[in-house]
Formats: structure tokens, C-alpha cells, sequence
């Protein structure tokens, strides 16, 4: 069931001779369930998308729904049931009220009926372990810990969507490792709709089932990490390294397409091949005959490698 | 009704907060314990000065006239001076976004972020008639008790109308830096000079008496000194609308602040909304983007 289905979404700012579209149609189709990731480079568009399709920013044209919604029509239904997480945790977060008060508050403004608040607030602190802090004021705990608070916020109604704009953005590693961990164990558990935007590639890579990678407000790739490694992999590689003697390596140089270099006494294959995983028994099998394998080592595409492919 | 009683239960959410964060201060409510007694206090030594002869209609003193004026221009300045630097601080950090992002009305942020600046300026209403009649010599009385109750109401509805279409210039004209300029002119040049705070509006040339008869203030005032000041007369007129209408001062000046909030309260609300709208079409309701 699609969560997200909207096409052709144009936006833009300024006027007349200053107005500049940062949205050149874009097409965006979530399904439920799914920790969706949208990559590009600061201007790109991404926080400009995100408020088109949580109903904050009027769109210059759209069609499509988000949660059932007209993105036009229904902008107001669509604002009602969604949860947005800002990049930065202060947001929305009131550093002299405790971590259990800003929950309060925030339970009252979603319209949480009164008898429901406190095992809602319950549940979402126990989820982010949270409870620990819960009569601590925000301004005393960790910009990673204030982030997590954000989270509980967003996810105290429920929403089937919920957006995150650069969800780790100023965090450590180990903060930002952490949050990761809850978005998927919260998918895992809940089936929420996780729409996030990110600058970390390795991020979008790790917990994201599709990616987006928007430019100058355009789509350029759209898929999982696979389906993205498949359309734009103009090959991957298999080193292996161990002693042949020079026949044989001419031999290896006719079956494959191989690329020798030779270190000392060692020599270098390089195996450019369309898959690893297709390739790699059959060329060890074949190397092993010819000589001692003492090291072998591949290379994959990764999402990097992509983004900075179609972003160039 | 369930949605009107989730706006309330925001509205009162929003109040706790603010009443949290508003004694976090605890400094706040020592400053303006005194600034209301330097402000009663000033007006006495002048009054010491002036005596009774100017009061004319409104019978009594002076301190007791101006703590009638001190009073409006707490309420005023509540309503109509606070709307716009509440918007402002959503604005600026950041949460207008995640207000939107829920089933509130546009409004009810706002109205609920105002109760901040009640709760802080309100008893000061009190505060300066405690002053007043305890240290200054001031004395009131409490006639037509309806009539200053639906002052109250009206001028609180009128002010917090001029409120909303100043906090609606934040996003539709786009005052985002400095002194925004509607509050400005209406409370601390229009309504300061001829609203009637501290002297008698009939004081006035009569050009500048015309354009109070455009400002609730004007209408307010003259309702609570002739009802709340003993010796206030309730017939003599004093206004230009009360020499026009043919009816008791007091029915004129709560006709015509009914009048005056009966454009102003929505006109107010409507403003915000369009602003609201701009925004949303430019991308602007927070800094975030």
C-alpha cells in the first residue's frame, strides 16, 4: 500500500525575474512500511520536498495523495497525520521543562485523548530509553539524548508517516549509530513509514530499503542500494594476489578479462567482472589451478560511488 | 466538539508551559512588582502637581484617574503588543512547523503563547489599584457592573484584534527584523497620544479628537473612569461620538467598542490567516528550511 504517492511536484521561490524552481517535477512513491532515504547536496531540494509532502509548503503543482490525502486538496488532513523530526533536536524541545513536560505538552497539542497521554508518553520513553531522564530538564541531557526526545516527540500520536530531516545531523557516531538503531527497531515494531533525508551516504545505505537522490531538484536515481549498484555498476572487481609463473598468468589472461600486475615475485590479477557474487567461485576455482592464491580481495559500488556518479 | 475541546485542552497546555517557563524567571516577578510601583508613583508626583481640575467629568483625582489609564495600557499593551514577538519567537525557533504539523487551528498557538504575556501583565491591573488606593490616595467605586464587564470583554477582544492583524504583518508583509511597524504606530504613537492614558481625551484639538474616536482605547477609558471613579458623571459627555449619539455616555462608549470589535476581532483573525497562507505558499513560516 502506497503511504506516498505524488507526481510531477514542482516548487518555487521569489518572483518574476528572481523566482527560481528548486523542484523540477519529482515523482515520489513510498510504500508503508518502508525507511525511504532522500540524498542530495545542500540546495538540492530535499527539506523543500519534505514540507510539500507533509502539507507545510503549498506546492506550485502536484498530484497524488500522501496517506490517502490530495497533496492540494487536503493539505490540512495531511498536516494532521504526519510527524516531522526538524534537523536540528532543540526544535520543539523546551529546555527548562523536563523531558516528561515537553512530552506532556506536545501529547495535549496532537490531541491524545487525556486518559491515553500517560501510557502513550510511557511507551515512547521506554522505547527510546527515555525513562531514566524523565523529571531531568532538556537543557541537562545530551544533544544526542535531546535528539532521541525529538523522536518520542514525533512518535508519540501514532502516525503512520513520519519524516525525518537529517535525523543524526550534529550527533557523534555512537549517538548517531544509536539512532539509526531505533528507526529500524521502530519500523521492526510498529510499521511506521520512515521518510528521512541525510548527507551520510553510509547512513542512507545502512538502514534506508530505497533511496532517492534528487539534484538541483531533479530526480537522479531512485531504488533500492541494489537496484542502484545494478543500473549504474559499469563493472565491479576482484583482486586476487599469490604466485604463477608467467604462463600460466597468460593462460588466466585469455579465459578472463583481467588486468596483470606484477609486484616482485607476486603478481596482481585484477578480475573486471559485471558481479561479484556471480563470478567470484568460478575465478577462484580457475586461479587455484595455476598457482598459490595468497590474498584476494573485491570491490563493490557503493552508494557513494553512485551519488557522486548521477550528481556530477 | 471534540476538535473545540482539544483546542481548549491545547490552549491550556500551552498555558502550563508558559506558566512553567514564566517562573522559571523568578526575577520577572520582582520587576514588575516595582515597575508598576514607579509607574503608580510617577503619576502621583505629578498629580501633585495637576490636582483635581482637570478631570472635569471624571470627578476624583488624579492618581485615580491615571491608574484607570495604567490599567488599560496594561491590558493594551498585552493584547495588542505581544501577538507579534509570540509569532516571531515560533518563528524563529523554529516550531511553527511542528504546530502546523498537528490538528490545531492556525490560531490556537498564538492564543495559547499569549497566556505567557497574561498571566505576566495582567495582575498588574490589580497591582497598580493596590498601589493607587494604598500609597497614593486613590479612590474607586464600582458602579454599573455590567457595563464594565462587557468593557472588559470588548476592549480585550478589540485590542487582541489589532494584536492579531499586527502579528499577521510578521508574515504578510514580511517584518521579520526590527520594530514592527503597526503595533508601533497604533500603541506607542496613535493610542499614547490620543488614547486618553493620562489626560482627558477632551484635552485634545479637535482633529486629534476625531481620530481617537477611531481607537477602542478611547471609548474604554471613558467607560471605567465614569464607572469605577466616584464622582464620574454618567450623563455629561465628554467624547465626540457621545455629543453625536443621543443616548447615556456609557451605552455610546460600549456600542462603539462592540462596533470596533466586531471588525477588528475577525478582521485580526483573518489577516493572520492570510499570512499563514503566504508562508506556506513562500516557504516562510520558519527559519528552518
Amino acid at each position: 500500500m502506497a503511504v506516498i504517492n505524488l507526481v510531477g511536484i514542482r516548487k518555487s521561490y521569489g518572483k518574476r525575474k528572481k523566482r527560481m524552481e528548486v523542484l523540477h517535477g519529482i515523482d515520489v512513491h513510498v510504500e508503508k512500511g518502508e525507511i525511504f532515504g532522500l540524498l542530495g547536496r545542500n540546495g538540492a531540494g530535499k527539506t523543500t520536498l519534505i514540507k510539500v509532502m507533509a502539507g507545510l509548503l503549498i506546492p506550485d503543482v502536484a498530484k497524488g495523495e500522501v496517506l490517502g490525502y490530495d497533496v492540494m486538496k487536503e493539505a490540512n488532513k495531511i498536516r494532521a497525520s504526519v510527524s516531522l523530526v526538524a534537523p536540528t533536536a532543540d526544535v520543539g524541545v523546551d529546555p527548562v521543562l523536563t523531558v516528561r513536560q515537553n512530552l506532556l505538552f506536545w501529547a495535549t497539542v496532537y490531541g491524545i485523548p487525556s486518559k491515553e497521554v500517560d501510557k502513550s508518553i510511557d511507551e515512547v520513553m521506554e522505547a527510546l530509553e527515555l525513562a531514566k531522564f524523565e523529571d531531568t530538564w532538556a537543557m541537562e541531557i545530551s544533544a544526542g539524548t535531546r535528539q532521541r526526545l525529538a523522536i518520542a516527540r514525533a512518535l508519540l500520536v501514532k502516525h503512520d508517516l513520519v519524516f525525518l530531516d537529517e535525523p543524526t545531523v550534529k550527533l557523534d557516531m555512537e549517538a548517531a549509530k544509536m539512532i539509526r538503531n531505533f528507526i529500524v527497531d521502530l519500523r521492526n515494531r510498529f510499521g511506521i513509514t520512515f521518510f528521512m533525508t541525510t548527507h551520510l551516504i553510509e547512513e542512507a545505505e545502512e538502514i534506508c530499503d530505497r533511496v532517492m537522490i534528487i539534484d538541483n531538484g531533479k530526480v537522479k536515481a531512485v531504488g533500492s542500494v541494489e537496484e542502484l549498484r545494478n543500473t549504474f555498476a559499469d563493472g565491479e572487481e576482484i583482486t586476487i594476489i599469490g604466485k604463477f609463473n608467467a604462463l600460466d598468468v597468460k593462460r588466466l589472461e585469455e579465459m578472463w578479462k583481467v588486468e596483470i600486475i606484477r609486484v616482485g615475485e607476486e603478481f596482481q590479477l585484477n578480475f573486471h567482472v559485471e558481479d561479484v557474487d556471480l563470478r567470484i567461485s568460478a575465478i577462484i576455482e580457475s586461479v587455484k589451478k595455476y598457482g598459490k592464491i595468497m590474498d584476494i580481495k573485491t570491490k563493490r559500488l557503493t552508494l557513494n560511488d553512485i551519488f557522486k556518479k548521477v550528481t556530477v | 466538539m471534540n476538535d473545540f475541546v482539544n483546542e481548549l485542552r491545547a490552549v491550556w497546555a500551552f498555558s502550563k508551559r508558559e506558566m512553567v517557563i514564566w517562573a522559571s524567571y523568578r526575577v520577572n516577578i520582582w520587576t514588575w512588582i516595582i515597575d508598576v510601583f514607579i509607574n503608580t508613583s510617577i503619576f502621583f508626583l505629578i498629580s501633585l502637581l495637576v490636582g483635581h481640575h482637570l478631570m472635569g467629568a471624571y470627578g476624583t483625582n488624579y492618581v485615580s484617574f491615571v491608574v484607570i489609564g495604567l490599567s488599560i495600557y496594561y491590558i493594551s499593551y498585552t493584547n495588542l503588543g505581544d501577538p507579534f514577538p509570540r509569532v516571531a519567537r515560533i518563528y524563529w525557533n523554529g516550531t511553527m512547523d511542528l504546530y502546523m504539523l498537528s490538528p490545531l487551528s492556525y490560531f490556537t498557538p498564538v492564543i495559547g503563547i499569549m497566556f505567557r504575556s497574561v498571566i505576566d501583565d495582567y495582575p498588574r491591573v490589580g497591582l497598580a489599584f493596590l498601589f493607587g488606593w494604598f500609597f497614593f490616595g486613590a479612590s474607586f467605586t464600582f458602579r454599573v457592573p455590567l457595563y464594565v464587564i462587557l468593557g472588559v470583554v470588548l476592549i480585550g477582544l478589540s485590542t487582541f484584534g489589532i494584536g492579531m492583524i499586527s502579528a499577521s504583518s510578521f508574515y504578510l508583509l514580511n517584518f521579520k527584523r526590527g520594530t514592527e511597524p503597526v503595533s508601533f504606530i497604533l500603541q506607542d504613537v496613535v493610542i499614547a497620544l490620543v488614547g486618553g492614558y493620562y489626560y482627558p481625551v477632551n484635552v485634545l484639538p479637535q482633529y486629534l479628537q476625531i481620530l481617537a474616536s477611531f481607537i477602542p482605547h478611547t471609548y474604554a477609558l471613558d467607560l471605567f473612569r465614569r464607572a469605577l471613579l466616584p464622582g464620574a458623571s454618567l450623563t455629561q459627555p465628554v467624547l465626540l461620538l457621545q455629543y453625536v449619539l443621543n443616548f447615556s455616555p456609557i451605552v455610546v462608549d460600549t456600542l462603539a467598542l462592540a462596533l470596533l470589535s466586531a471588525v477588528l476581532f475577525p478582521l485580526g483573525f483573518y489577516l493572520y490567516y492570510l499570512g499563514i497562507q503566504k508562508a506556506r505558499k513562500e516557504g516562510t513560516l520558519t527559519r528552518w528550511q
